[in-house]
């Protein structure tokens, strides 16, 4: 009876780490600097503003609905700046060479972060209008953390293209 | 009176303005045609497809969006267990030179101008030979006009038979 209960825990935990993925309630997580990722949810489903590459880092950055027509109506180039309740999610993984492919190519192997920004001139005003916040996902445990900087690099960095309303993707013609 | 020509000039640099803004939108994109094969228009909307996945090799920056169709059929778990994408999966792999972005704080490479649109539709009554998908591509030249390479599919079905387990798409949707 005991070996059976012992099989049966272990058949329970093999079940609960195959569906990790989606055992965690990620979205009850909330940076230090507190931006809930909630504020975020669906962005799995956005559509993509462009992509970029740095040595170890493959990206899609996407937004929601809101920023996307604004993109599309032509801020930040028109001089106007993006309205209140834009969303912007910068999806990284680690590259990984296909084994695949007919030609040499990098793809996405394991998920790393979520890097996220929303406008809203109320919570934020010091900053643009802009809060930032950073969620490092663990491929192995297939669980988001909060970043332990408030802001990672934030705003500090993005007023660089402060002319941009803080932006630095453009809408990539497609 | 002299409103009258203040008020032309001003419609004269609107419509200058609003035209360089659209240069590459000029292009009636429902023209473009692969010979005998796939048109253009087929994809209508593919702009605003969700990212299945994104990719580099050495000249190019590149984004694998599909139509909700096939998103859904992904996040259902196919094409893994030998499940099949449904008639309607749309599929397309956006090409853009890449460049360094100096605004950048750390080393990145970003979209610089659009090279290519290569586009893969499943219709298993009209492509029966080619287990029911069609391939068609699209170079951009440098205004940005779209033409179709030549029959559209050089590589197709020939190349993407190396995947027929996965259905003959190469892309994997990853966890975001």
């Amino acid at each position: 009876m005991r070996a059976l209960a012992i099989v049966t825990s272990a058949s329970v935990l093999a079940v609960l780490g195959g569906t990790a993925l989606y055992a965690q309630e990620k979205y009850a997580l909330v940076s230090p600097g507190g931006l809930k990722f909630s504020d975020f949810k669906g962005y799995e489903d956005w559509a993509v503003v462009s992509s970029a590459r740095q040595d170890d880092v493959l990206k899609v950055i996407v937004a929601n609905p809101a920023m996307i027509a604004a993109y599309k109506a032509g801020v930040p180039g028109n001089g106007k700046p993006f309205p209140e309740g834009a969303k912007i999610a910068k999806l990284q993984w680690k590259p990984k060479k296909s084994t695949e492919a007919p030609f040499v190519v990098d793809v996405p192997d394991t998920f790393a972060q979520a890097f996220l920004m929303e406008k809203d001139s109320k919570r934020f005003p010091k900053t643009g209008g802009w809060g930032y916040a950073v969620f490092n996902y663990a491929p192995a445990t297939a669980r988001f953390t909060p970043d332990a900087a408030p802001a990672d690099c934030g705003q500090s960095c993005h007023v660089a293209v402060k002319a941009k309303d803080y932006i630095f993707h453009p809408y990539q013609v497609r | 009176m002299g409103l009258v020509p203040f008020a032309a000039i001003v419609t004269a640099a609107v419509l200058s303005a609003g035209a360089g803004g659209l240069a590459l939108a000029a292009q009636d994109r429902s023209t473009p045609k692969v010979p005998g094969g796939l048109s253009f228009s087929e994809f209508k909307g593919y702009e605003d497809w969700q990212a299945v996945a994104v990719s580099q090799t050495d000249g190019a920056v590149k984004l694998i969006s599909a139509n909700p169709a096939m998103i859904a059929a992904y996040k259902a778990g196919v094409p893994a267990g030998g499940k099949l994408f449904p008639d309607g999966s749309r599929i397309v792999k956006i090409e853009w030179a890449r460049q360094p972005n100096p605004a950048s704080p750390y080393a990145v490479q970003v979209p610089g101008g659009l090279k290519s649109l290569s586009f893969i539709v499943k219709d298993s009554r009209r492509f029966p030979g080619t287990k029911g998908w069609a391939y068609a591509k699209f170079v951009a030249d440098a205004s940005g006009a779209l033409k179709p390479e030549g029959t559209g599919a050089e590589c197709g079905f020939a190349c993407h038979t190396r995947v027929a387990g996965q259905d003959y798409i190469f892309t994997a949707y990853p966890p975001r």
